[in-house]
């Protein structure tokens, strides 16, 4: 379970703090899937990153089963949750199989010796997201759809009961999003993981999230999909002549 | 990540293209000794000629060692750097480390002329003296990083930061120089030169104990430094402490940059080359737990082929090592980036 208490995020830089989404409240139950959605800029991001422990809250904070993340070491953080992350500045040269490995870092001894069940571990890992083709293949030679595969088999890896994953499906094709998520979803019921992503996405993530976190300026919403259209949210979100909610199809349309 | 045991072949090759350097190397010299008889005495037999013994046990065998332990020392430290930096054109230069030991040394022999106190060295003082020097000025600059280590967030900046440090303290030694009497600047450059004779067996053992303490340091980063191959953010979701390990790796490469320096005199791209040749030599793998090992010799064999050119095989002349080394390995480079790009 993962609560918010009160939580403020942002930046602090030279005294001038930036509040970015304020006073949140809310609660995360083990076994759903969340998605955090709004519009570019608004923080989505800063929010994911803070969940993770990565940024220091400006006020509040986010308890992951009693205990506060970013109070948390790194080798206690990474036992509880694990990450796909926008940035892409890891080594090219890395094959696929390397890097799932790596996922395995917070249970190897000092050496980060790699045991039969860790071995075992990432092996099962790609037979099911049926990505064996790519063990072998370095990371630079692969597709946009297939890194974020990696990355993905990287955090399950990890075997965290909680993954946080930013903008997973960014620079993705409809079917490799399709994929993705369906993959996604298959884990959260099955392996009852607590899931939280970022998207601007809106559409998807109304067919696919049991929680949705709404970020407005200064403003967040929380709730099942069909609370938060019942709410009138969705439409509240952008100004009506541009997109439109469809509540019967639970869509966004362009208005043309 | 990739067991050691898949590797066995290559580690044999490199050791056994060690051993052969080895004994070539201490072939070779102003006194020619045969192979066969360099074998020998490598071995323990006994042999014919006396004077072959004392001038391997004294002065080729200390050399060779000194060549080996250095290099493979500056192997390991360039890779360090260029995990730690991403970034493949870091070496263990970078953070201005060495830079710092040749200010010291500038500073004691042009620094000291002015004073007039030049010969109150012996020449035994005088080399500990620059080793001292040298010593001294890589932990100046060691605690400058330090303190901007604290205060800088992403490794670029330390990068640069580094680079700088290097800049500065290569400006200082210039305007050093430009006042600095003839007799003093000749002791300068030639310092710069390097020189892998110039140890004997105790200061071996003390290098010996410096290098031994950051190549430790390196090897216990090995973990860490396989996690920052995703980048410093996964790094940290994996469990690694960036700070502390920022600390840990930028004394694991002072005391091995900064000791070589201060013992051999400066000594260029080996810590640039030698991760280069493993990788292009072994690249289905990116583990340093191979690959570190793997670095380690392979530095300690370039250099040890850079000696035994430098000796200019059946001529007495020695040539400045550290020349040597930036000829060998400015090419090899250059051939190994090409080769990529096909």
């Amino acid at each position: 379970m993962i609560t918010l208490n009160k939580l403020t995020t942002g930046y602090a830089k030279n005294r001038i703090s930036k509040e970015i989404s304020t006073q949140m409240q809310l609660e995360i139950k083990k076994g759903s899937l969340v998605g955090i959605l709004g519009s570019n800029g608004i923080g989505k991001s800063t929010l994911i990153k803070t969940l993770a422990g990565f940024l220091k809250p400006l006020s509040g904070n986010v308890e992951i089963q009693g205990k506060t993340v970013h109070e948390m070491n790194p080798q206690q953080r990474a036992k509880y949750l694990s990450v796909v992350l926008t940035e892409k500045n890891f080594n090219g040269d890395l094959i696929g199989k390397e890097l799932i490995q790596l996922g395995r870092q917070p249970h190897t001894n000092w050496r980060g010796k790699q045991t039969q069940e860790d071995q075992e571990i990432v092996l099962q890992i790609l037979k099911q997201l049926n990505i064996e083709q790519l063990a072998e293949q370095m990371l630079k030679t692969m597709s946009d759809g297939e890194v974020q595969k990696i990355l993905l088999a990287r955090a399950l890896a990890q075997k965290t009961p909680i993954v946080f994953l930013d903008e997973p499906s960014s620079h993705l094709d409809l079917f490799n999003k399709a994929q993705l998520f369906q993959e996604i979803k298959h884990i959260v019921k099955k392996e009852k993981k607590t899931v939280v992503f970022s998207s601007h996405d809106l559409n998807t993530a109304i067919q696919i999230c049991d929680q949705i976190i709404i970020l407005l300026n200064n403003q967040w919403e929380y709730g099942s999909p069909e609370e938060l259209i019942e709410k009138g949210v969705f439409q509240s979100m952008f100004p009506k002549e541009s997109v439109f909610f469809d509540p019967k199809q639970k869509q966004f349309n362009i208005c043309v | 990540m990739n067991k050691l045991s898949q590797y066995k072949g290559f580690f044999t090759f490199l050791i056994g293209m060690l051993f052969l350097c080895l004994v070539f190397n201490l072939s070779l010299g102003s006194v020619n000794i045969p192979l066969w008889e360099a074998i020998k005495i490598v071995l323990g037999y006994p042999t014919t000629k006396p004077t072959f013994e004392y001038i391997l046990l004294d002065y080729r065998i200390p050399k060779a060692i000194t060549a080996m332990l250095t290099g493979g020392s500056l192997g390991v430290c360039g890779l360090v750097m260029q995990t730690y930096f991403k970034n493949p054109l870091a070496g263990p230069y970078v953070l201005g480390i060495s830079s710092g030991a040749s200010l010291g040394v500038a500073l004691l022999l042009i620094g000291s002329s002015w004073l007039g106190g030049w010969f109150i060295f012996s020449e035994v003082g005088l080399r500990w003296a620059i080793m001292i020097a040298a010593t001294l000025g890589s932990i100046l600059v060691f605690c400058l990083i330090l303190i901007a280590a604290i205060r800088l967030k992403n490794s670029t900046s330390l990068l640069i930061l580094g680079l700088m440090f290097g800049s500065l303290t290569a400006a200082i030694v210039n305007i050093l120089m430009f006042f600095g009497s003839k007799e003093a600047i000749q002791k300068y450059v030639f310092w710069s030169f390097g020189s892998l004779g110039n140890i004997n067996a105790s200061e071996l053992k003390i290098l010996g104990l410096v290098l031994l303490v950051g190549l430790s340091i390196a090897v216990y980063s090995i973990k860490n430094l396989n996690s920052l191959l995703l980048g410093e953010n996964y790094a940290e979701s994996l469990g690694v402490s960036l700070k502390k390990n920022r600390y840990l790796l930028i004394l694991s490469s002072s005391l091995l940059a900064g000791a070589t320096t201060a013992f051999v005199g400066p000594i260029g791209f080996i810590g640039l080359a030698a991760p280069h040749l493993i990788r292009l030599l072994i690249p289905s793998t990116r583990d340093h737990k191979i690959i570190l090992p793997a670095v380690f010799l392979g530095g300690a064999l370039l250099l040890l082929v850079c000696d035994s050119i430098a000796q200019i095989p059946g001529s007495a002349y020695v040539l400045p090592i550290n020349g040597i080394t930036s000829l060998i390995g400015a090419p090899l480079i250059i051939f190994l980036i090409l080769r990529q790009k096909n």
